[in-house]
């Protein structure tokens, strides 16, 4: 132990307090100075770039201040920079094997901002999770639900696993599904549809409304009717559409049938025997 | 109508600048738009509903109206006790997309003059500054979208009115505004013309002495050179149909005198 406090002793008492005090000034100055110099260039660029772009330009200047800001802090403690970055070669090493997920996460990171999949702002669904990116980080992509709740996503599930944007383009379709009964006539209800589609304002008019027959159902006629909306009015239309489509179905009399089952009693032409049975008066009075 | 205070709206009795004092009510009914103006103490309130069909009145009715559901008002804190209320049309918001009623055909070296018809937008303001309210649309048309692909292009109101080769065939509507489009293919191929795309932010408004409402002549080229480019010329002027128009409202967006600011593709779905 004295060993290792002789030379402490020594350091401190040539002058090595001061040189720490400076070295700590000089971080803290470092961090003020990347802070305010990264909400300048924020400012400046707002409007210019989107969200993401600031973001990503406030860290640059960050981290660059702050590792000058540190580099001169170690010099001021006498370590030499040169030998410094010589061991921190052999630390990685030995810090990314020790830290593959955080290293892949990071890498992962690298690759997430150059491709640009999505930006802060958008809304993402990855794998069962939708919500609007809140940022996007070195290791990880931090998402706000619909319900309000916050979600860190590591990049590197981001991306191995499939990703949809739905906020690149600015319009969005909406895919109802519809059954009908078989005694309705396919041209009619395509009619009515048609009709719904074009009173609604929120729905486009161009892109045309896609009609489909899906095929014949256990029990109804399976269509499916595509209509347009700016992204925006997504939800809006989805819900008013089929609450006119409802609306209309019922003022035209056209049925929209439940799943129907046929009980067959094994024999061709034999109906299922039914025997009619006084009601029970004990068990009546029971009830 | 002695609420009415300028003469600038005098060509018709529903727009324009009036007198409501504290304590007055007015409905306007432009169109299936209907929207009641109460001028309380430091405040107003407006309500508005929508009626069914397209009615084709444009008219306005002082205090003897009913009162609209609570619940469609919308309140307006304003301190000044002046009662000027104003209402000024405009035209829509977005670009307006029409169609011929049957696909129309210019051989090359030929022009066409069409004329498109638009609802009118109106805009509620108070007091002589005019602080805006908010903009009421007399009809709301259809949004649709415009352009090459579902990636790009131009969201915009499809009018349900078609474009038309006469103006004679038009119904007169107090709350339209009609659009001269002419169209002019210097082309060496034939142009179809199934959508016209007219950006109307661009164009002012003017209206007539027998109250119809113009706006300025738009112009396309079609040509060789270049890939199909358009050159879109906006008038500038009340076009020549509009004989004595006074222009009503500048353009909502600054115009160019003479900008080719679309390829021909996003104006006309070819």
């Amino acid at each position: 132990m004295a060993d290792f406090w002789a030379p402490m002793g020594a350091f401190f008492s040539a002058g090595g307090w001061l040189n720490v005090l400076q070295a700590a000034l000089i971080l803290v100055l470092g961090l003020l100075l990347g802070r305010i110099l990264g909400s300048a260039v924020a400012r400046v660029l707002h409007g210019k770039l989107d969200a993401h772009g600031v973001m990503i330009a406030r860290r640059v200047v960050f981290y660059f201040i702050l590792g000058l800001a540190v580099a001169s802090a170690l010099h001021q403690l006498g370590f030499r920079l040169g030998v410094l970055l010589g061991a921190a070669g052999v630390v990685s090493v030995a810090l990314g094997f020790a830290s593959q997920t955080s290293v892949s996460n990071l890498i992962s990171g690298l690759f997430l901002v150059g491709e640009r999949p999505f930006g802060v702002g958008d809304v993402v669904r990855i794998g069962s999770t939708t919500g609007e990116v809140l940022s996007i980080d070195l290791l990880s992509v931090k998402l706000r639900t619909f319900d309000n709740l916050y979600v860190r996503i590591p990049n590197e599930t981001l991306i191995k696993s499939e990703m949809t944007n739905m906020s690149r383009f600015p319009i969005r379709r909406a895919d109802l599904q519809i059954g009908v009964a078989y005694k309705e006539s396919i041209k009619r209800v395509r009619e009515v549809l048609l009709e719904v589609a074009e009173r609604n304002p929120v729905c486009l008019e161009e892109p045309k409304p896609v009609f489909m027959v899906l095929g014949f159902g256990d029990s109804s006629i399976n269509l499916q009717f595509s209509v347009w909306a700016k992204r925006e009015n997504f939800l809006e239309l989805r819900n008013s559409m089929q609450e006119q489509i409802k609306e209309a179905f019922d003022e035209h009399g056209i049925e929209i049938p439940f799943p129907h089952l046929s009980l067959y009693a094994g024999s061709v032409t034999d109906p299922i025997p039914v025997r009619y049975v006084d009601p029970d008066p004990t068990t009546s009075d029971k009830l | 109508m002695d609420r009415l205070l300028t003469a600038e709206a005098a060509l018709a009795d529903w727009y324009g600048e009036f007198e409501l004092p504290e304590g007055a009510v007015a409905e306007w009914r432009i169109g299936p738009a209907r929207f009641q103006v109460v001028h309380r103490f430091g405040e107003w309130r407006v309500s508005q509903q929508r009626d069914e069909g397209l009615p084709l009145h444009a008219e306005v009715a002082f205090d003897d109206v009913e009162p609209m559901p609570e619940d469609k008002v919308e309140r307006f804190v304003y301190a000044d006790q002046s009662g000027v209320f104003h209402v000024q049309p405009l035209l829509p918001d977005r670009s307006v997309v029409s169609r011929p009623a049957a696909p129309l055909f210019v051989p090359a070296g030929e022009a066409v003059r069409l004329y498109v018809t638009v609802p009118l937008w109106l805009q509620l303001s108070v007091g002589k500054q005019r602080k805006r309210l908010l903009e009421v649309p007399s009809y709301r048309p259809s949004d649709t979208w415009f352009g090459p692909t579902t990636m790009t292009g131009e969201l915009c109101y499809a009018l349900r009115s078609r474009c038309r080769l006469y103006l004679e065939d038009a119904e007169f509507v107090p709350y339209r505004a009609h659009i001269p489009v002419q169209i002019r293919n210097q082309a060496s191929k034939q142009l179809s013309l199934e959508r016209v795309c007219v950006p109307v932010r661009q164009l002012s408004l003017y209206v007539t002495r027998d109250g119809r409402f113009w706006t300025d002549e738009v112009g396309l080229e079609q040509r060789d050179e270049g890939g199909s480019l358009a050159a879109l010329r906006l008038g500038g002027k009340a076009p020549k149909e509009a004989v004595d128009a006074q222009r009503i409202a500048t353009s909502r967006d600054a115009p160019g005198r003479r900008t080719a600011i679309h390829a021909f593709s996003a104006l006309f779905n070819l």
